[in-house]
């Protein structure tokens, strides 16, 4: 492949490619500016390493594969536990600024909580894990000692009663 | 929702919460992109769902990362032609006759050894110090400060050893993080804005973000700093606290923003002598218990002294960095 051919299969990919791999990214990592590093460090890795590639198709399954290799990566390295113990945020407790927790519940827009609320009791348990504590689904499935199917169907469960209830405000 | 290509729960599911493979990832795509419907019934369900604003979609965001990556291009293009002297290069060089000196006497570098890393410093007394450093990051040094960093940034990280305070706007990239040495604590970042500083007074290392994320971490304990917070580590007990910040006045010093909300004259002029490096003399001592509720960016201290003494009827004067105040003001 010509430098030429191996310029126009990266710009195109790029353009072709860009929101579905930064979208795929935003999942994994949560975060909108992550994903987009995330994005530009495989689509930089490619230029640098020159990997040819016969076609579009091929660029797709490529780039798809380094987004989730990349994003697990970068997952690993910042499992970061905010370590804040009890004990410790009462010692700080005179401030009254101290920071509690991420994603609390109580942030949630009503008609989503309510929504959340209507699921059944261990779906409603599973969404929140995944949801509010962004734990991952092998992570839910060893703590409640379910398989992880049974975790992907109750999740696919809550998507469906809450597309329902949210019918009018999605 | 389109008819041929029926919507799948399961995968939706699964593409939502993070666990999709590649594979999965592409199907999931490959629907969204089928129809515009499609397109936004996502981004609404994903949004009621995660409850964060994702940009992706977003033209410009996609600008900006091929801009970026054309950057990267030239850069190794550049690199492999071996091009003559650039400005930035012109500037590097300058910097490194500046600082070479004191780096030899800090780390007594060997000249056989090539691979050493060479540290730059510099160090402030009474005066804060702007620089810019090789990746185009820059830092404002406060007073009484050593800030050291490695000459090309070639290592994996870009390397910064601080004591003292300094406020730094980090230049992004993502494959080589900024970190920040201290003597008892790291920080890292890969591209923001934040301020750091050692206070031995409350025998704390603290750290104010004002864009971005910072990670501050010990071998022990790590947290994660937002925008808007701000980081402590306490040295006695070792222990990493976050709270919010109330004001980013202590670090006007480096953004020359002030705000204040009722705040006694007193304490308006304590925040503009650390700001500004100035003194005040009040003739009437009385004057410092006035209040005012004001807001600057980026003034000079001479704009700052004129609406003050203008909303509270004050005379001043400045000579050799002291600020003379007389006047009945508000009494």
């Amino acid at each position: 492949m010509s430098s030429d051919q191996f310029d126009k299969l990266f710009k195109e990919s790029f353009d072709k490619f860009f929101d579905g791999l930064h979208r795929y990214a935003f999942t994994l990592l949560k975060d909108s500016d992550k994903a987009s590093d995330a994005v530009q460090s495989i689509f930089t890795k490619w230029w640098e390493m020159q990997t040819q590639l016969e076609n579009q198709d091929a660029a797709k399954a490529y780039l798809y594969t380094a987004v989730y290799r990349h994003c697990l990566n970068a997952i690993r390295h910042e499992k970061v536990k905010v370590v804040h113990s009890e004990s410790y945020v009462r010692e700080f407790s005179t401030n009254s600024n101290v920071f509690v927790s991420p994603g609390s519940f109580e942030e949630l827009d009503d008609q989503v909580q309510s929504a959340i609320e209507s699921l059944p009791a261990q779906c409603q348990l599973i969404f929140k894990k995944s949801r509010l504590e962004e734990k991952r689904y092998a992570e839910i499935a060893d703590e409640m000692n379910l398989s992880i199917k049974t975790i992907e169907a109750q999740m696919s469960k809550a998507l469906k009663i809450m597309r329902e209830k949210l019918q009018d405000y999605i | 929702m389109i008819q041929e290509n029926p919507f799948d729960e399961v995968l939706v599911s699964k593409f939502i919460a993070g666990e999709a493979s590649p594979e999965e990832a592409i199907l999931v795509n490959d629907w969204i992109d089928a129809s515009e419907e499609n397109k936004i019934y996502f981004m609404r369900l994903e949004q009621a769902w995660t409850l964060e604003k994702n940009t992706s979609g977003s033209t410009r965001k996609k600008e900006m990362v091929w801009s970026a990556l054309e950057k990267e291009k030239n850069k190794t293009q550049q690199s492999k032609k071996k091009l003559g002297i650039s400005p930035y290069r012109l500037a590097a060089a300058i910097l490194l006759l500046i600082s070479v000196s004191a780096v030899l006497y800090f780390f007594n570098i060997s000249k056989q050894n090539p691979s050493v890393i060479v540290w730059e410093t510099r160090q402030t007394s009474n005066e804060i110090a702007e620089l810019n450093l090789p990746d185009g990051s820059a830092v404002k040094v406060n007073r009484n400060s050593v800030i050291k960093w490695q000459r090309k940034f070639d290592g994996s990280n870009r390397e910064i050893l601080l004591e003292g305070e300094a406020y730094f706007d980090v230049a992004h990239d993502p494959g080589k993080p900024f970190v920040i040495t201290t003597p008892e604590v790291k920080l890292k970042v890969l591209g923001t804005a934040f301020n750091v500083l050692d206070n031995k007074e409350q025998n704390e290392i603290e750290a104010i973000v004002t864009r971005g994320k910072v990670l501050m971490y010990t071998p022990e304990h790590q947290i994660i700093i937002e925008a808007g917070m701000k980081g402590i580590y306490h040295k006695q007990t070792k222990a990493l606290v976050l709270v919010k910040t109330k004001s980013n006045n202590s670090i006007a010093y480096a953004t020359h923003s002030l705000s204040f909300s009722s705040t006694t004259l007193k304490d308006v002029s304590d925040q503009l002598s650390k700001a500004y490096g100035v003194k005040f003399v009040f003739e009437n001592k009385k004057i410092q218990e006035c209040r005012l509720t004001t807001e600057y960016q980026d003034k000079s201290l001479a704009f700052i002294m004129d609406v003050i003494s203008e909303s509270l009827n004050l005379i001043y004067t400045i000579k050799d960095n002291t600020v003379y105040i007389s006047g009945d003001g508000c009494l």
